[in-house]
């Protein structure tokens, strides 16, 4: 059973989302390309962090997602990132069989730059494309 | 039974929906995942817990002297039982679990709104028809339901109601729903109904 490619699966399916969300979402990076400046709009950033064990029949798994939503402002970072919550919670295709987020947004700023960023987690369970 | 498919692991919530016994059940030709189901079918409202269907039956063992293990086996009585933890704190609800009789009074000018519930002392017990959905998205993107019913039921409230100011947890409302037998249906207790493909246009 080949291992479904969960990054670039949630990539896809938040870029056809729709919900007014950003088209500008990067996987397997936290931080934004280099030619990305918050004046530009927000951003959203993924990468897994973690999950549970391999399911015993290795049909599924769930992972667990670091997003980290950029924007010009806080204001604007915690907007996208409610623009997020609404397509993503409970979301469900062929291959995202369930998403909850783990933990509320929480709005930081980057070390070195100050970029404005909404830190936040969501597990998403996926079927493995047999 | 067939090969394993992993579009056939099931992930979902449940929405729960209620009747009195006798209503007919929601047709899955015709009302689609998500929709309400119509006739005297009311949707019970947010829920916060998981709804747990728990299934029990006895069995009889017949034995015989000549053998060590038993030759056959029968089920001798069985029940089902559906349990959740609804999230609103109204009247009907309430109603739901203890039983007793609901009134309704609009706000005026010099009324306010409110609903009463009176209970206690009601022996017989109201009998639902019982339903719950979730969805699943198939291997074409279709969001597609999967229904389970309880033919006749019975409602009890399964638990405290727990009023704290202590910690982020707020007040629920236990119900456990317990099957009987449909006396208009041969005795079935329930219903699972899982929509494999949409129709053929």
């Amino acid at each position: 059973m080949a291992e479904v490619n969960e990054t670039k699966t949630l990539v896809d399916f938040l870029l056809a989302a729709g919900g007014g969300l950003t088209n500008r979402i990067y996987g397997d990076t936290d931080v934004p390309p280099s030619d990305y400046t918050p004046a530009a709009g927000p951003c959203i950033c993924l990468v897994v962090r973690g999950g549970d064990a391999d399911d015993e029949s290795d049909a599924v798994k769930e992972c667990s997602f670091q997003f980290k939503v950029y924007g010009p402002d806080r204001p604007t970072a915690r907007a996208e990132a409610r623009k997020l919550h609404a397509v993503l919670q409970n979301a469900k295709s062929s291959i995202i069989k369930n998403a909850r987020r783990e933990t509320q947004p929480v709005t930081l700023e980057e070390p070195e730059n100050g970029w404005i960023f909404a830190l936040v987690f969501y597990s998403v369970l996926f079927t493995n494309v047999s | 039974m067939a090969d394993p498919v992993v579009g056939n692991i099931f992930k979902s919530g449940a929405i729960v929906w209620l009747a009195p016994a006798g209503e007919t059940l929601p047709v899955a030709d015709t009302i689609a995942a998500g929709a309400a189901w119509g006739g005297n079918w009311s949707r019970v409202g947010f829920t916060k817990a998981p709804v747990a269907v728990k299934y029990e039956d006895e069995e009889h063992d017949v034995d015989v002297e000549e053998f060590l293990s038993s030759v056959d086996r029968y089920k001798i009585s069985e029940k089902i039982m559906v349990e959740t933890v609804l999230a609103e704190l109204i009247a009907d609800y309430l109603k739901l679990g203890i039983g007793g009789t609901v009134t309704t009074v609009a706000a005026t000018s010099e009324l306010v709104g409110k609903d009463i519930l009176e209970a206690g002392n009601d022996a017989i017990k109201p009998k639902y028809v019982v339903g719950f959905e979730g969805t699943y998205v198939n291997a074409v993107g279709l969001t597609l339901p999967v229904r389970f019913f309880v033919h006749r039921a019975t409602v009890k409230l399964n638990g405290e109601l727990t009023f704290s100011k202590k910690n982020g947890d707020y007040t629920g409302v236990p119900l456990q729903v317990s099957g009987l037998a449909n006396t208009a249906s041969n005795g079935r207790l329930f219903k699972f109904e899982r929509v494999t493909a949409p129709k053929i246009a």
